[in-house]
């Protein structure tokens, strides 16, 4: 099954055409991996660094009894040798993202858990840790930063078993996010980012005075832009919004303007809070929506 | 309204269809996952009222062709007399008759009159023939007809609504006789005018009725109501007694046309271009009522005068009237002697004659002239305007005759006795004219008699309301009660009407006592002018009282029995004896008119309301204004509006029928039927087909989706689709 699912998502077209690319942090990192990285650490030492509170995922090893037996919950001790890049997949799991029009390939779902797993797959390869997340307003299934090789699999299988059900709540994901990652973490959000409002983007901010290093991946279906249905059509919302009787030609013009308004409002919150914004459509291949993303880090 | 297949009328249900799929097609929306379907509603509600709106009209327009669609199969007609009747589609001759008269300056009316002409003119088709003819005038603008519809459309625009009265019917007559002379198969008449009851003062007589198509085309707003209007119809004039600086009595007679009555409207009279007075009047409903002004007019001449209605109906022409007074400045007596002698104070008026006029130097206004009774009968006594018959024996009844024609005319008479009064003659000749029939003298005391002054009698106090007396009411006035008679003729006690008693004696006989006779006056006093029964001619009174006498009696300047001259009506004047070649009027609107005299009278139609000025030979045109001889003042004469032009109460749609002959070989219902009509079939369905056209032409735009529509305008205006940007 784990050999299926890397097959599904890691189309070795795809990994070949990213495999010399390095991630590079935009800021300052303090961990990197050997011969790559480098740490403004001195010294192989392994010290304690900080408490976290247990999450599945981590090792039961490292939970300390101690802390336990005072508390009653569970923190896992966290060491300066872990202090590696640490990357956070969010995927957006809501209804909306199971959308895919008949121009486009695949879903706006599957589209983003390629792109998840390909970063994934790649961060891993070169030692960082990688967590994810996948949410929508009801569930959020979290899967702590971890370097190990069989990591990938869990992370795999958590982007495979996403609900696409369900309102978005972005607000709530940004919320775990920051409980959850360390600083100096890079979050990938990959979301249709439908529900962006004001809270939402404030969140991005909060992440952003965190010292997290956040990238925004916006991912459209184009019939979300174009609306290419022509007559009588009856919209059905796919996160219980109800349902619409309309002509198409009659609101194509004000649909679409209202759309750019907000596909604008997106970008400009995100560029606002020094966060790096991508959009693309779900016809644009996968590796070059990589790609660009990673020539912008180089 | 009719239908050929009225069994397509079935069709009309389909225009259910539309609705119906309407409907349908909510039901029938392909179903579709959205996900920015909060975004989708965003739009909605901003283009909900338009997509609405749009939505119905589409629906609209669709039922309505459907329906449209069954009614032109239906083939709905109707008929109708108009336009290309059997006879209309022959070359035809029409006479248009515009009514141009005076009531036509009625507000609005004359741009409506000016909208029907141009409509019915473009009716007319190339080969028609028309004349054009006006009711004021009847031989013009136009009187032959012509093809050339051009001409007759310049003629019409030089017209426009005359102060002349008209007599609508004439014209259309007129109109019939030019149409005898045309020899286009098929002829008519087209009369625009306002149809007001003024414009038809004559019955209509059997062979007056014409045979002719007769169309009325009406230029009142509102063809039923009678429109609100005043008019003066009348000034009277009055002298209330003769000479220089008199009163006059000026009567403004106001007429209310309208159905309601009118209260407080103001009049104001207006003389030599200053505005004197007003007054205010209320006239009933189709009432007329008076307001009488008083002035007096100062030195002599032609006074030029009117007086105006303020107030603002819309027809304003009959709201002033105008006239013009002549104001005489002289008064001639004559003085019929009946006992002349060559004593020069025992001449029976030789005190009369100086008390008129007092000598060379003075002013007087009064110019006697001396005769005997029997030169009386050579005497033209329209020269005159107070005749004195002074201690006369014997009238002759040609001289009695004449006597009365004069006072009748509104000359004055002045009697006075003396012994040689023939009593039993007087009655006989002068029962026309005497106050009361004389009895005989009565003689109460010699000159020289001791106890004269006991037996005689003196005069009493006059009627101070008299105008002969109204001066004795001045200081020093009380002398005439001082004065001694002598003698007197006594009167028989007959009751007359006419008479009245001016002044008596102490002892209640009459003094000085007055008739009237037609226009004028006769006043008689029962004592002498001489000093052979009186003392009167000695006394101061004398004087004032013989003057104010024959300035009582003198012709009086008045309106009555004069000419009112109507604008548009032909007037007579006679200038024989005034004018050696021509005669030249001068009227309102520096209109001037040459003409020369046939048999001693010119004649002319004013054509504007207003002043008229008579000049003989020569005028102030050439520089003689300053030679008033050159001014005939006795003719100058005022011309205002016919009354007939007020009277604007509607004649309705048939006002022309007692004038048109009425269709021959009209039986029964039978034969009505058999008659074939003139009726034709008027199709409705071409253009409920073209309507039918436009409207799927506009259910196609309407219906187009937005973006074909966007699409096909980029290419013909060679633009490039724009490309989305995501």
């Amino acid at each position: 099954m784990t050999e299926t699912l890397r097959q599904q998502y890691l189309d070795p077209a795809v990994l070949d055409e990213l495999g010399t690319m390095q991630v590079r942090a935009r800021m300052l990192v303090e961990g990197i991996l050997a011969g790559l990285h480098r740490s403004p650490h001195h010294g192989g030492s392994v010290e304690f660094a900080e408490y976290v509170e247990y999450s599945p995922g981590h090792e039961i090893r490292h939970i300390d009894w101690k802390v336990y037996a005072k508390t009653d919950k569970y923190y896992v001790k966290q060491y300066e040798d872990e202090t590696n890049l640490r990357a956070y997949m969010v995927v957006d799991g809501s209804g909306s993202m199971r959308f895919k029009s008949e121009e486009a390939p695949i879903s706006k779902l599957d589209y983003a858990s390629y792109l998840s797993a390909a970063f994934a797959h790649l961060l891993l390869r070169q030692g960082d840790a990688v967590g994810a997340l996948s949410f929508n307003a009801d569930q959020r299934q979290f899967l702590p930063a971890s370097a190990r090789k069989n990591h990938l699999d869990d992370i795999f299988y958590l982007l495979d078993n996403q609900p696409a059900a369900g309102k978005t709540g972005l607000d709530h994901a940004l919320r775990t996010i920051a409980e959850r990652a360390n600083r100096r973490s890079v979050v990938f959000i990959v979301s249709d980012f439908l529900d962006a409002d004001g809270e939402a983007m404030q969140l991005l901010k909060v992440l952003r005075h965190r010292r997290l290093d956040v990238a925004a991946f916006h991912v459209v279906d184009p019939a979300e832009i174009t609306l290419p249905y022509e007559g009588m059509m009856l919209f059905e919302g796919m996160e219980g919004e109800g349902e619409l009787l309309v002509d198409v030609d009659d609101l194509r013009d004000a649909y679409t303007e209202r759309m750019r308004e907000h596909m604008a409002f997106v970008k400009q919150q995100c560029e606002q809070a020094d966060i790096e914004y991508l959009r693309f459509p779900t016809t644009q291949p996968i590796e070059q929506t990589c790609l660009t993303f990673l020539r912008g880090r180089i | 309204m009719s239908f050929l297949q009225p069994l397509f009328l079935a069709g009309l249900l389909a225009a259910a269809i539309p609705i119906a799929i309407h409907l349908i097609n909510r039901r029938k929306a392909t179903r579709q996952e959205f996900p920015a379907l909060r975004l989708l509603m965003e739009s909605n509600k901003k283009e909900a009222r338009s997509v609405k709106v749009r939505q119905w009209l589409l629906l609209g327009l669709r039922v309505l062709v459907i329906a449209a669609l069954a009614l032109a199969l239906a083939k709905p007609y109707f008929l109708s007399d108009e336009g290309v009747t059997a006879s209309e589609r022959l070359p035809t001759a029409v006479v248009f008759v515009v009514d141009d008269s005076a009531s036509m300056q009625h507000a609005g009316w004359w741009e409506n009159t000016v909208e029907q002409f141009d409509e019915q003119l473009g009716k007319l088709r190339p080969w028609d023939e028309a004349t054009l003819i006006t009711a004021s005038t009847i031989d013009g603008p136009v009187t032959r007809f012509t093809s050339d519809h051009g001409e007759i459309r310049e003629a019409f625009s030089d017209l426009q609504a005359t102060d002349a009265s008209a007599d609508l019917s004439q014209a259309v007559v007129a109109a019939g006789d030019l149409l005898s002379s045309s020899q286009l198969p098929s002829k008519r008449i087209v009369v625009i005018s306002d149809f007001a009851r003024g414009g038809f003062p004559d019955s209509p007589t059997p062979e007056a009725k014409i045979p002719y198509d007769v169309r009325q085309v009406s230029v009142r707003d509102d063809a039923e109501s009678v429109p609100e209007n005043l008019g003066i119809t009348a000034v009277d004039y009055e002298q209330e007694h003769s000479g220089q600086g008199g009163s006059w009595k000026i009567t403004a007679t106001v007429r209310n046309f309208g159905p309601e009555d009118q209260k407080g409207v103001e009049l104001r009279l207006n003389v030599d271009g200053e505005d004197i007075g007003g007054g205010l009047v209320d006239v009933p409903a189709r009432k007329t009522s008076t307001h009488t002004f008083r002035h007096r007019f100062e030195g002599a001449g032609v006074r030029e005068a009117y007086v105006e209605l303020v107030n603002d109906d819309p027809l304003e022409i009959d709201n002033r009237y105008y006239f013009a007074v002549d104001l005489k400045e002289r008064i001639r007596v004559l003085l019929v002697n009946g006992e002349p002698s060559s004593v020069a104070y025992s001449d029976e008026l030789y005190f009369a004659v100086r008390a008129l006029n007092p000598g060379t130097t003075s002013q007087s206004a009064i110019i006697p002239e001396m005769t005997t009774p029997e030169g009386l009968a050579g005497r033209d006594l329209n020269d005159f305007d107070v005749v004195v018959l002074a201690n006369v024996a014997t009238v002759s009844q040609p001289n009695a005759g004449k006597l009365e024609q004069f006072v009748d005319g509104g000359g004055g008479l002045l009697v006075t006795m003396g012994d040689q009064i023939d009593a039993t003659s007087w009655n006989q000749t002068m029962e026309g004219l005497l106050p009361k029939p004389l009895r005989g003298l009565k003689r109460l005391a010699e000159r020289d008699d001791p106890d004269a002054p006991v037996k005689i009698t003196r005069l009493g106090t006059g009627n101070r309301d008299h105008p002969i007396f109204r001066i004795f009411d001045l200081p020093g006035g009380s002398s005439l009660q001082s004065v001694k008679v002598y003698s007197y003729m006594l009167l028989e006690p007959t009751q007359q009407t006419e008479t009245r008693e001016i002044l008596a004696y102490k002892d209640n006989a009459p003094a000085l006592i007055e008739r009237k006779v037609g226009d004028g006056r006769v006043v008689m006093l029962t004592t002498t002018v001489d000093r052979e029964w009186t003392d009167l001619p000695v006394r101061t009174a004398f004087l004032p009282l013989m003057r104010r006498s024959v300035q009582y009696l003198a012709r009086r300047a008045t309106s009555a029995g004069k000419d009112r001259p109507v604008v548009g009506e032909r007037l007579t004047l006679d200038v024989s004896g005034l004018v050696d070649e021509r005669a030249i009027i001068h009227g309102p609107e520096d209109s001037r008119l040459v003409l020369e005299p046939t048999d001693g009278t010119v004649g002319f139609a004013p054509e504007h309301v207003g002043f008229y000025e008579v000049w003989a030979d020569s005028d102030e045109a050439q520089g003689d204004a300053d030679n008033p001889r050159n001014r005939l003042d006795a003719l100058s004469f005022a011309a205002n509006v016919d009354s007939d032009e007020s009277k604007l109460d509607p004649l309705g749609q048939n006002a022309l029928d007692p004038w048109t002959k009425p269709d021959e070989g009209k039986g029964g219902e039978a034969a009505q039927a058999a008659i074939p009509t003139n009726e034709r079939r008027v199709n409705v369905w071409p253009p409920i087909l073209f309507a039918i056209t436009m409207m799927l032409l506009l259910e196609t735009l309407l219906g187009a989706r937005r973006s074909v529509l966007a699409k096909v305008w980029r290419r013909i205006t060679f633009q490039k689709d724009p490309k989305v940007e995501v």
